[in-house]
């Protein structure tokens, strides 16, 4: 597996993809930071100015559906379109399991994850304190935002763990990825069009149990979450991740290899 | 060492047709083993299935005597595969494709990597990436990849597509060295049957998944020979007349028709010999054949 994961480090290091999405991720908050910048030189001089703290606030507030679907994005750069190229059939005929592909791919796509996440929060951290100023609330904000962080991050993971199965089971990357928006969005909406209509109790319930709800909650409730619904994130980050993983791996370990 | 390098028995391939049909074949340590077969014959299939993109709907393999799961992916690691057209990652070089593959099969020493690269004739490619190669580097690309790690044996689908004449002869020597100083198995498919002669020491014949005959290359050899076909009516008595000539060298076939290996320069003698000795001559050719013409023989005539 160190060996599997070496490579695919070594291979998407050497991948434009890399740069062109953080220099495009750079480049928006970039924007943000300076919408933010600029509005504050409009606004009249005693009114409370964005500092460094808003964005984090602003953060807590999409960061946990945006964090979602950048791990469709991820996964993307990482399994480098290997059924379009035809190149997993060269890993294939080492005769390296297809376990170790599966998860390599994985925790490949958690690492790049992590790294691009780390760097763009550093960037948005540096930038927003140099153009917009740091206040004396910036350590409660930044608390709240690592209690959403340790909400999100085991629902991204399945996040993470769905994409993977999809670039494993289906050649074409566009229809992947249409694939996973669409499992994120339609059961969710539709169960929540007919829980409204059949005022249905029970499809509510059932609806609070999908990730992009738990999501969508703690972008709600930030730092107001309660450790127990960290813990029920938790839970249904690893039940996801597990039914993902399993179900593509099951897949994908007897796919024929073009 | 291993008695076989390679084993199937019964081995079949279903997707909607049988894409191969109960082959059974056995490739020794050693052998150049050619493929031959037409288009959809079930060469690539089988292919598939020893290096592992596929898997068989019935029937048996074994890699170096390992048939389990577990032992055919061991034994893959003595393997090197080149199956159709080589794929790589269009966006990085040849060096750094194959020190992907290095990396990632755990292979010590990355001067191996421009060794390989020298010795297909890539060493000056420079950071010239794949999506820019002719088709004539991807197959040499190809082969170092599948060179990487000193294999055992080395599995090539079609690997001279793509090449001109001079990078076909250096591709046959690169493998007729390492048949000779590594013991090299080589088991190799091809359309271009007089490039496989020069090549192979064993043949298989693949029709429809089927396969039609194995054979080594001096029985193909005893075969293709040339010869006099004479079509008499009485084979019996034509044969009892060659004696007379001390022409041994003969086979009766089915249908009075008799071959004979020697006297061919001389089928004058033959035909007055059989007339004389009453027996109606009904034609006498001089006829041999090579591979190609072998195998459209074995294929009963047919054509793609």
């Amino acid at each position: 597996m160190t060996h599997y994961l070496s490579a695919e480090f070594f291979r998407t290091v050497r991948r434009r993809y890399l740069y062109f999405t953080l220099g495009i991720c750079a480049l928006l908050l970039l924007s943000v930071i300076s919408l933010f910048a600029y509005a504050n030189t409009t606004i009249p001089e005693d009114s409370e100015k964005a500092t460094v703290d808003f964005l984090f606030y602003f953060f807590i507030q999409f960061l946990p559906t945006i964090g979602l679907y950048f791990t469709l994005l991820i996964g993307d750069m990482t399994f480098s379109e290997e059924h379009k190229v035809q190149t997993m059939r060269n890993t294939v005929f080492y005769g390296t399991p297809r376990m170790t592909i599966y998860l390599g791919k994985f925790l490949n796509c958690l690492i790049f994850c992590f790294v691009v996440m780390i760097a763009l929060l550093a960037f948005a951290f540096g930038a927003g304190t140099l153009l917009l100023g740091i206040s004396t609330s910036f350590v409660s904000v930044i608390s709240e935002f690592l209690l959403m962080l340790a909400g999100a991050i085991p629902l991204w993971i399945a996040g993470a763990a769905l994409a993977v199965a999809l670039y494993s089971n289906i050649p074409s990357g566009n229809l992947a990825a249409f694939t996973f928006i669409g499992i994120f969005l339609l059961p969710t909406n539709l169960l929540k069009l007919f829980a409204f209509m059949l005022n249905n109790k029970f499809l509510s319930e059932v609806r609070s149990l999908f990730l992009t709800s738990r999501l969508d909650e703690l972008a709600a409730n930030g730092a107001s979450s309660e450790p127990s619904f960290l813990i029920t994130c938790w839970i249904t980050g690893m039940v996801f991740t597990a039914i993902f993983l399993i179900g593509g791996y099951l897949g994908f370990c007897r796919k024929e290899i073009k | 060492m291993e008695e076989f390098v390679f084993t199937s028995h019964e081995l079949t391939k279903r997707y909607r047709d049988l894409a191969v049909d109960h082959v059974s074949i056995s490739i020794r340590p050693g052998q150049i083993f050619g493929l031959v077969g037409k288009n959809g014959a079930g060469k690539t299939t089988l292919i598939r299935m020893i290096s592992g993109q596929t898997f068989p709907t019935s029937g048996d393999l074994s890699l170096f005597g390992q048939s389990s799961e577990n032992g055919l992916q061991k034994m893959r690691r003595r393997i090197g595969c080149m199956v159709e057209t080589p794929s790589f990652f269009p966006y990085l070089s040849a060096r750094d494709n194959l020190e992907f593959y290095r990396i990632q099969r755990g292979i010590p020493g990355r001067e191996n990597v421009d060794e390989l690269l020298r010795q297909v004739g890539l060493a000056d490619t420079g950071k010239k990436k794949f999506k820019n190669f002719s088709l004539g580097m991807k197959q040499r690309l190809g082969l170092a990849l599948a060179l990487l790690g000193h294999p055992d044996f080395l599995v090539l689908d079609e690997p001279i597509n793509g090449l001109d004449p001079m990078g076909i002869v250096e591709f046959r020597d690169v493998l007729l060295q390492m048949n000779r100083e590594h013991g090299t198995t080589i088991l190799i498919s091809s359309h271009i049957l007089s490039e496989l002669a020069n090549l192979a020491t064993d043949f298989a014949f693949m029709d429809q998944g089927r396969l039609l005959e194995q054979a080594s290359a001096a029985q193909i050899h005893e075969k293709c020979r040339s010869c006099l076909e004479i079509r008499v009516d009485n084979a019996p008595q034509a044969a009892t007349l060659l004696d007379t000539l001390d022409a041994s060298e003969y086979e009766v076939l089915p249908g009075n028709v008799i071959r004979l290996y020697s006297h061919l320069e001389d089928p004058q003698t033959i035909s007055r010999l059989l007339v004389n000795g009453g027996v109606a001559l009904l034609s006498i050719d001089t006829r041999s054949s090579n591979l190609e013409e072998y195998f459209l023989n074995l294929m009963g005539g047919k054509t793609e």
